[in-house]
């Protein structure tokens, strides 16, 4: 269930009598139901002239309801739909036409017309009079495809007839525009287009409501955006707000990161198996040599904590983002004893100790040694067989007295740490030298995962 | 549970529909060994097989007069009756109308949709079929053991000697040939009264919306042409075709008949698109007829010989 | 970057007018009773006069069986469009309402019950398709809107249940039932001026469409997109629904059940000159008069004095041109 995080929904401004000043679009506690499933409830938002919001939430979330809603093609069960003050059933449809336009998700005509047209449709509801409709080629020709005018709309591509049913909505010169999810069938150039334009619009005075699914390009481009899930407003707010970690969790059920990146903040998400922790697993890592296996084990429903990493380091920001327990130390300083206790307790706490081939030198050995008390109190310590070279104080000679386990990789440790089942404790029949012969295989991968590559789990776009 | 109550309906159809198959089939079976057994004694007291060329040429033998009749026809009906076999008669059809006692007649269904089971079930020694849409059902019966005539004459002629081939299966020469006197006299009377008058065009309707008429190689046709009269129809080819209104008014007939069966009245003939121009419309020539006496080829037909003779050449009958 | 090829609106208009016009005067001039060309200029210009058979040939018998096939044709096919493009489906023809059926069962009970005036049996058949109108009308009824889908439904199941009772009908009524063969099959035959002023009463509801072009054009974008850019849908689906519905009664009941023309004509037309509806409703009202009036003249002209059935004609008629400009318009 989602549970609306503590960002307020919108403040009303509440102009209870003012009739003066009428919002371009409120809803007041709307419910709607088709026959007897409910789809909305509960919901109250208003649109000032001039707002660009998007709409986003899981399918099914009602957004093509609200946005049908809106434009009067459903009227609610309970409460009120307000288009300039007016409840939405008290219009027709043409003048409700001449308020609201929609550009529809799908969108198909099997009969041979003309882009013009079609286009030309639009102006229906401003009459006969030419001057009045305005021109379907000026309408195209200002969206950049003048020269879609005289073919078969049937033969248009899909990006193509996207913006011809945009601006057969244009046509109908209406102070706000619904969007429902037109960019789904759009490749990124043409997403990108199609949104920049929207930005355009609205910056002529073009109210915009718009549904999609990119939350980044929600994020990126909108003022506002309203977040639906399960038929109730989430959040209500600005992008960066409103599409916290934690409500995208929340609604989607996935696992989101926020990244700042250039000025841009950005999510990137992976699947979370919720309720099913697969175990925990401590990093010893640094350098970036722990970013990839702290996402893959993420990803796979491990429970993960690393350390000691010093702040600002790779594996460390990785961490962060990622939401980890890490036992940090200030940067570019070595472990001190705090950050060194709480990292045995960490380990304590593991059902396994991975250390990665993390470059180890006088600043870091600790952590080793931290391994090493793992490793006497029971708990498995595996390594990946690239430490030994880039050990500069001779630490890891320790860890193999003490029983640690060498796999060849990074890959190899990660079969390893799948193939065992956590927490039981059953150290997986992998001699260190079995795994050597394990290894060839994982390196017959041409593209051996870089620690620092972004993980396949990554779902940017 | 609806699927339970449709199993159940369906099973209980099944049930009916294979009980009825099976008792149609033993009383067939059962009716069939009883005619074997009556027949044998009653044939050895027959004067031999009697043997008649029917209507669609085919042979036609009965080893005695056949005692159970059943007729596909109303004109097979009345030709039973006529020809004094009405007591052998065992079933008709559901339109038999005349004479009277045959409408009292157990019913084998109507001339178009005779029913083969109920037919079989009067284990009838002979069957008075029709041509046209009865032509397939002769195989049926006669594999079902029946033997079948075919009534189906073309000409006036034609149904006297179906007449007498009648009387023969059924045993009553004598009654058809009294019948067959009558028809021939009312022809001859018919042809000395309108002999030597100039040939006047008719046109018989047999249907009013479309048009259709009586064509060349009907005994129809061949009776108007008897009572001196032209048929326009003719020139549209056989049997009973439709016919160019545009033709007819540029025809002009001179006496228009209408069968009865097309249900049209005289007055609305004449209201009809052009009609009134026509000559016999002017004239007062406009007739409907009876279509039991023109249009059913039994003993009847002497009298719609007569009356098309009367419409036809009415000065000949005053004459007369 | 094909365009489109085919003609415009007004072109289109005026060159199926001409097309009617030629056709009217052939079917004027030929005839299965020969007439010179000369008479019938002379015909034309003395106007219904008595007394003369080549007159009362043109004036009552030719000119009024054109006539009607012209107004039928025109009708059959302006429903034909209609529905099409209401049902949003191809396959659609005037008859899948169930009002033809409909008016079928009237007529039929009509002969049955031997109202041997034959304007009762028209009569009937209108009373009988409005009235089958009227129920799938009310089947496909839900809150105040026509689902057009359980529309066609419901027309589809009442069309097959209004043939079983003529078929019962039929049977137990046997000596009639040439009568009820021949008014299915569909004739011009003996059609007179009562018929033309039956026929003629289409025209208000051929003109009707013609002014919900635009309407009818958005449409086609499904009725919710048209909801969108403001068509009050149900109402025109209504005013559309009850118009197709009239003219295929008055159609039906003049005529008989006359197949093809109502199908086969929008798809032609809509190939010529596009589905927009200011071009396609005209179009189509003027071809398929002149395909009707083709169609009857070939019926009574082929096989004279006999008459081929005029739907015969229709279908050998229409079935080729259908398909050699379905294989053209592929190819454009």
């Amino acid at each position: 269930m989602a549970t609306p995080p503590d960002h307020p929904a919108v403040p009303e401004p509440s102009p209870e009598r003012e009739t003066r000043h009428a919002p371009l679009v409120a809803l007041k506690n709307v419910d709607f139901a088709y026959d007897e499933r409910p789809v909305l409830r509960r919901i109250s938002f208003t649109l000032e002239a001039g707002d660009f919001v998007g709409i986003v939430g899981p399918n099914g979330s009602g957004k093509s309801t609200l946005v049908d809603l809106i434009d009067g093609i459903h009227q609610p069960v309970a409460g009120e739909v307000l288009v300039k003050g007016l409840a939405t059933r008290r219009y027709k449809r043409k003048a409700m036409a001449r308020e609201v336009a929609l550009v529809p998700q799908h969108f198909d005509l099997d009969f041979d017309l003309a882009v013009r047209e079609v286009v030309e449709m639009g102006a229906y509801c401003r009459g006969k009079d030419p001057a009045a409709c305005g021109d379907p080629e000026l309408m195209l020709a200002r969206l950049g495809v003048a020269e879609l005018a005289s073919r078969r709309f049937s033969e248009l591509s899909g990006g193509e007839k996207q913006l011809a049913v945009l601006a057969q909505a244009l046509m109908q010169q209406a102070p706000l525009l619904l969007l429902d999810e037109p960019a789904s069938a759009l490749d990124v150039s043409h997403q990108l287009r199609l949104f920049d334009l929207l930005k355009e619009l609205n910056a002529g005075g073009l109210t915009v409501l718009c549904i999609l699914h990119d939350l980044n390009l929600a994020l990126h481009y909108f003022d506002k955006l309203l977040v639906l899930s399960d038929g109730e407003v989430a959040a209500f707010g600005p992008p960066d707000e409103v599409l916290a970690p934690e409500v995208v969790e929340a609604v989607y059920g996935v696992r989101a990161y926020l990244h700042r990146h250039a000025g841009r903040t950005y999510l990137t998400f992976s699947p979370r198996l919720r309720g099913e922790r697969r175990g925990r697993v401590h990093l010893v890592c640094g350098g970036g040599t722990g970013a990839g296996m702290m996402r893959e084990l993420v990803d796979a429903g491990y429970e993960v904590t690393a350390g000691v990493l010093n702040a600002l380091d790779t594996d460390e920001e990785t961490g962060s983002e990622l939401g980890l327990h890490m036992a940090v130390e200030a940067p570019f300083s070595p472990v001190g004893e705090e950050a060194h206790a709480e990292n045995l307790q960490l380990m304590r706490a593991a059902d396994l100790v991975v250390v990665t081939a993390v470059p180890v030198s006088h600043g870091n050995a600790r952590n080793l040694e931290a391994a090493r008390d793992a490793l006497a109190a029971g708990i498995p310590v595996w390594a990946d067989e690239g430490v030994r070279a880039s050990d500069f104080v001779g630490a890891v000679a320790g860890l193999a007295e003490g029983g640690a386990q060498f796999f060849a990789g990074e890959e190899a440790l990660l079969a390893a740490v799948r193939g065992r089942s956590l927490p039981g404790g059953r150290a997986p029949v992998v001699s260190p030298a079995a795994a050597r012969v394990a290894a060839p295989a994982a390196a017959d991968d041409p593209t051996p995962t870089a620690s620092g590559d972004p993980p396949p789990g990554e779902a940017a776009t | 549970m609806t699927t339970i109550r449709f199993g159940r309906l369906t099973a209980a159809l099944l049930l009916v529909a294979v009980l009825t198959l099976g008792a149609a089939a033993l009383s067939a079976c059962g009716s069939g060994d009883d005619t074997a057994a009556s027949s044998s004694p009653s044939a050895a007291a027959a004067a031999g097989p009697i043997t008649v060329t029917d209507d669609s040429g085919v042979e036609v033998t009965l080893e005695q007069p056949a005692e159970a009749i059943v007729s596909l026809a109303p004109a097979n009906t009345e030709i039973a009756y006529a020809v004094g076999a009405g007591d052998k008669m065992v079933a008709g059809t559901s339109y038999d109308d005349y004479p009277e006692e045959a409408t009292a007649l157990p019913k084998i269904g109507d001339f178009a949709n005779p029913n083969v089971e109920k037919i079989a079930s009067f284990a009838p020694d002979l069957v008075l079929a029709a041509g046209g849409i009865q032509a397939d059902l002769r195989g049926k019966l006669e594999d079902l053991g029946m033997t079948v005539y075919v009534v189906d004459p073309k000409t006036y002629d034609g149904v006297i000697a179906t007449i007498e081939n009648v009387g023969k299966l059924a045993g009553t020469e004598d009654g058809a040939a009294a019948v067959t006197a009558e028809m021939t006299a009312a022809r001859q009377e018919v042809q000395d009264a309108v002999g030597d008058l100039p040939a006047a065009t008719t046109f018989l309707e047999i249907y009013g919306k479309p048009l259709m008429t009586a064509g060349a190689d009907t005994f129809i046709d061949d009776m108007i042409t008897i009572a001196g009269g032209e048929n326009i129809g003719a020139t549209a080819g056989s049997g009973f075709p439709n016919f160019s209104t545009e033709v007819l008014v540029q025809t002009d007939p001179q006496v228009y008949i209408a069968d009865s069966g097309s249900m049209s009245e005289p007055g609305e003939i004449d209201a009809r698109a052009g009609f009134g121009e026509l000559t016999a419309v002017k004239d007062g020539k406009v007739y409907i007829i009876d279509d039991s006496i023109i249009a059913r080829p039994g003993p009847r037909l002497a009298e719609g010989l007569r009356a098309l003779a009367g419409y036809i050449h009415p000065e000949a009958e005053t004459a007369q | 970057m094909s365009k489109l090829a085919r003609t415009g609106t007004w072109p289109g208009i005026l060159l199926v007018s001409g097309m009617l016009a030629v056709c009217l005067v052939l079917a004027l001039a030929l005839g299965p009773a020969p007439l010179s060309v000369g008479r019938i200029w002379q015909l034309l210009f003395a106007g219904p006069v008595p007394g003369d058979l080549d007159n009362a040939i043109f004036w009552q018998i030719r000119m009024p069986r054109v006539l009607t096939a012209a107004l039928v044709g025109a009708a059959l096919a302006v429903s034909g469009v209609i529905l099409q493009d209401l049902f949003l489906n191809p396959l659609t023809d005037p008859y899948v309402t169930g009002v033809s059926s409909g008016a079928a069962l009237g007529a039929t009970i009509g002969i049955v019950l031997h109202l041997s005036n034959l304007s009762w049996i028209t009569v009937l058949a209108i009373v009988g398709g409005l009235g089958t109108l009227a129920i799938v009308w009310m089947a496909a009824r839900r809150r105040g809107r026509i689902d057009v889908f359980v529309l066609l439904l419901a027309g589809v199941t009442i069309a097959y249940l209004a043939s079983a009772v003529v078929t019962v009908l039929m049977i137990k009524a046997n000596q009639d039932m040439t009568a009820i063969i021949y008014w299915l099959m569909g004739s011009f035959s003996g059609r007179g001026w009562p018929d033309v002023r039956i026929a003629l009463v289409t025209i208000p509801f051929m003109v009707l469409p013609l002014f919900f072009t635009r309407e009818m054009d958005i449409m086609l974008q499904g009725e919710k997109r048209a909801l969108e850019l403001g068509v009050e849908v149900e109402r025109t689906k209504r005013m559309l629904l009850v118009t197709a519905g009239v003219l295929t009664a008055l159609a039906v009941s003049v005529s008989g059940i006359i197949g093809f023309v109502g199908l086969v004509v929008p798809h032609i037309v809509r190939l010529l000159v596009g589905p927009g509806h200011r071009g396609l409703l005209p179009v189509s009202l003027l071809a398929g008069a002149s395909m009707m009036v083709v169609a009857d003249l070939l019926s009574r002209t082929v096989i004279a004095p006999n008459e081929i059935p005029v739907g015969v004609v229709t279908t050998f008629v229409g079935a080729p041109l259908f398909v050699y400009l379905l294989r053209r318009g592929r190819r454009a």
